[in-house]
């Protein structure tokens, strides 16, 4: 079987101080969850990513050991979900089995997966907690709210794996350098965005905001029944 | 014929020795390690059989050199030996007969039967003098032993010739992440010698596994092991204080966990704690900008270790440890978040790679800073910095908080209680250190002996990894691990409250 596994390189969300910015990138925890899947399906494994920058060769090198035998860095400035199925997609096309996580821990739009299935018109299978082939197809358990259920679906297919599918894999130093010696390729591409941001303010809230002298402080608090 | 039949022996133990596997380097100061433990046995001799061990080994290497001289009077025709001869080598035959009966009563083996029975035949062929049946037999019996001593024999001697000459346990990375970053590749190392050596020597006389709590260290030894053993040593090191011929089980361990972990085959939250020391550089996956800086120059680094940084217990410690350096007239400073883990747990867990990248990265920040004296509360903090970052480069003075605890000048209140002082395996045993922590505690209280216990059981990274029993005891402890799982207090905190 041929796989790709759509990986995202997220900000740490346990390292933020102040801004996201300031914390270390990491891969997409649910991305690596998906990676652990697909390497325990077997088969050849290609890692797919959509980033403006490329990203640190540390990371690329930990999933690529974490079992992919290739990595293809699609660099493109995709500015949403949108744009980043619209950039993955030209590059999906041969793939027996596209597995994506279900989210990414900084936006959790859950959005790609589904939108790829879309743009490559095949099916899309989300929330998966196991997948076991059977013949030219997948069989997958999905978690949904209160069930499980388990759908069969005729290959190629998308399918997002959830938090709760696997633990994976931990490479070890030794393995994350040995993996420098697999297959990188970059493409460049310039997706444009589908959703067009007119205006972001705060939702209005109920109470006006003061600035209190302190020793206005403890009245004002009385007035208002809080002491 | 006797002669061809005894050239045939020597030959065979020769033979035998031959085929064992050396590790091509000899231990500094081998010579004092050879006359301790193997000529005066002074670990064996550690319980009733290893004195009836003793006893005959050394009679038996004075009938061996009886013997030896009688044959070279045979061929050279000279008179050598003198009128106490005869009554010397019956006191040894005597001495050999008894101790080889003792020992066979507390652990038969066909060894010993041999013995005996090589033993009596020559109170026998000297009874019958010159009877020619009772002479052979013993001939034959003793060439026949000779050739089949048992193998600890040869290897036990060679073992302690060819150690690395700290009879502690030793950490060898299977490689250099400095060299492999240089040239790109890893060579796997062949199985060590000095593993198939100490197999050898081995005498499977259960001292190990009666030092071990989980008594494990023989099976790991050997490498009978189960998967759960190699989970279950927490590297406390009582199998390497109670080996009588300084064998180190505990170094089995560690090859065996990088071997799993390079297979996946970790406990789940070992591979949890490892993904977090590689992201975070702490086994809790907190945030790295919370370890909080004091900024120097200042007498000395406190190294706060993750525990020191993330639990609220152990923070207590640190706490209490500053104020007593700081009524002691120390000032102390901190890295904050250019501190890392010291790769304690990863290493533990058989992480080597992560290890040493952890290591590298701290050196470097230590001589950024040119860092020259450290202390920490944690004694595995302190038998890394201290022990094994050696091997990378460091040239830094490590001290373990109970050593000035143990010599500053404080005014404390006169001692009122008796608290009972719980040692430190990676202290007390590793760094001869469970003195300071004695020391530190007895100038506030007087110190209770307990038992000599093996490990807490968080050892080993298993504070990280295993379910550790939690315990309730009121002692004095000098190690976060021991403090998180016996419970008690920190020495430091004894003296802190004790200032006056």
């Amino acid at each position: 079987m041929n796989l790709a596994v759509c990986v995202k390189f997220t900000r740490d969300v346990a390292q933020i101080r102040n801004t996201p910015e300031d914390a270390p990138l990491r891969i997409n925890p649910l991305d690596e969850t998906a990676l652990e899947a697909a390497v325990r399906l077997g088969g050849r494994v290609t890692v797919v990513t959509v980033a403006s920058q490329p990203p640190p060769r540390e990371l690329v090198l930990r999933a690529l050991a974490m079992g992919a035998d290739e990595a293809l860095l699609v660099l493109d400035p995709a500015p949403d979900a949108l744009a980043v199925a619209t950039a993955l997609a030209p590059h999906l096309g041969g793939f027996d089995l596209v597995l994506c996580g279900e989210a990414s821990v900084d936006a959790f739009n859950a959005q790609v997966g589904p939108r790829v299935a879309d743009a490559l018109g095949c099916p899309s299978v989300t929330a998966a907690l196991a997948l076991r082939p059977d013949g030219t197809a997948l069989v997958v358990d999905q978690a949904l709210e209160d069930v499980i259920r388990t759908v069969r679906v005729e290959l190629p297919a998308v399918v997002t794996v959830c938090m709760e599918a696997n633990v994976p894999r931990m490479p070890t130093v030794l393995q994350i350098m040995g993996a420098g010696r697999k297959p990188v390729r970059e493409v460049r591409s310039d997706s444009p965005g589908g959703v067009e941001v007119r205006s972001l303010v705060a939702p209005p809230t109920s109470r006006r905001r003061r600035e209190v002298e302190v020793e206005e402080l403890l009245p004002l608090l009385g007035a208002e029944g809080l002491l | 014929m006797l002669h061809a039949l005894a050239f045939l022996a020597l030959a065979t133990v020769a033979l035998r020795a031959s085929r064992l596997p050396w590790p091509g380097r000899l231990a500094p100061g081998w010579p004092a390690r050879l006359l301790r433990y193997a000529v005066a046995q002074q670990r064996v001799v550690r319980r009733p059989r290893g004195i009836a061990h003793a006893v005959f080994l050394a009679a038996g290497a004075v009938l061996f050199a009886g013997t030896l001289l009688r044959a070279v009077e045979h061929w050279s025709g000279a008179e050598l030996r003198g009128p106490a001869f005869e009554t010397a080598m019956d006191a040894a035959g005597a001495l050999f007969v008894g101790g080889v009966l003792v020992a066979l009563v507390l652990k038969p083996t066909w060894t010993l039967a041999s013995l005996l029975a090589v033993g009596l035949t020559g109170f026998l062929a000297q009874a019958l003098r010159g009877d020619p049946t009772a002479w052979w037999l013993h001939a034959l019996l003793a060439l026949g032993t000779l050739a089949a001593v048992p193998v600890h024999v040869l290897a036990a001697p060679l073992a302690l010739v060819a150690g690395t000459g700290r009879p502690l346990p030793e950490a060898e990375p299977p490689f250099d992440l400095r060299d492999l970053l240089a040239r790109g590749v890893f060579d796997p190392p062949c199985p060590p010698a000095d593993l198939r050596l100490a197999q050898a020597a081995c005498t499977d006389c259960g001292r190990c596994e009666e030092a071990c709590d989980p008594g494990i260290s023989h099976r790991l030894l050997h490498g009978t092991h189960t998967e759960a053993d190699v989970w279950a040593c927490t590297t406390c090191a009582a199998c390497v204080t109670a080996c009588p011929i300084l064998n180190r089980p505990v170094d089995a361990v560690l090859p065996l966990r990088r071997r799993a972990a390079s297979e996946q085959r970790l406990p789940e939250r070992g591979a949890q704690v490892l993904g977090n020391l590689a992201r975070s550089g702490n086994p809790y996956g907190l945030n790295a900008r919370e370890r909080r800086v004091q900024p120097g120059p200042a007498d000395l680094l406190y190294w706060v270790g993750c525990a020191g940084t993330y639990d609220p217990r152990v923070q207590a410690v640190v706490k209490a440890t500053v104020r007593v350096l700081e009524a002691g007239g120390l000032r102390v400073w901190t890295l904050g978040p250019d501190e890392a883990c010291c790769g304690d747990p990863a290493r533990r867990l058989g992480e080597e790679g992560l290890f040493q990248q952890l290591c590298l990265q701290n050196l470097e920040t230590l001589a950024r800073h040119d860092v020259r004296r450290i202390v920490t509360h944690c004694a595995h903090c302190y038998h890394v910095l201290q022990h094994e970052y050696r091997r990378f480069g460091a040239e830094f003075a490590v001290l373990h908080h109970s050593e000035l605890l143990a010599s500053l000048k404080l005014s404390l209140k006169p001692r009122t209680r008796t608290v009972a002082y719980r040692e430190s395996c990676h202290l007390g045993r590793y760094h001869r250190l469970g003195d300071a922590p004695r020391r530190a505690l007895a100038r506030v209280a007087q110190v209770e002996e307990l038992p000599e216990a093996a490990c807490c059981g968080a050892g080993g990274g298993r504070y990280w990894f295993a379910d550790v029993p939690h315990r309730a005891e009121n002692v004095a402890v000098a190690c976060p691990y021991c403090l998180r799982t016996l419970g008690g207090k920190d020495v430091a905190e004894y003296l802190a409250e004790a200032l006056a």
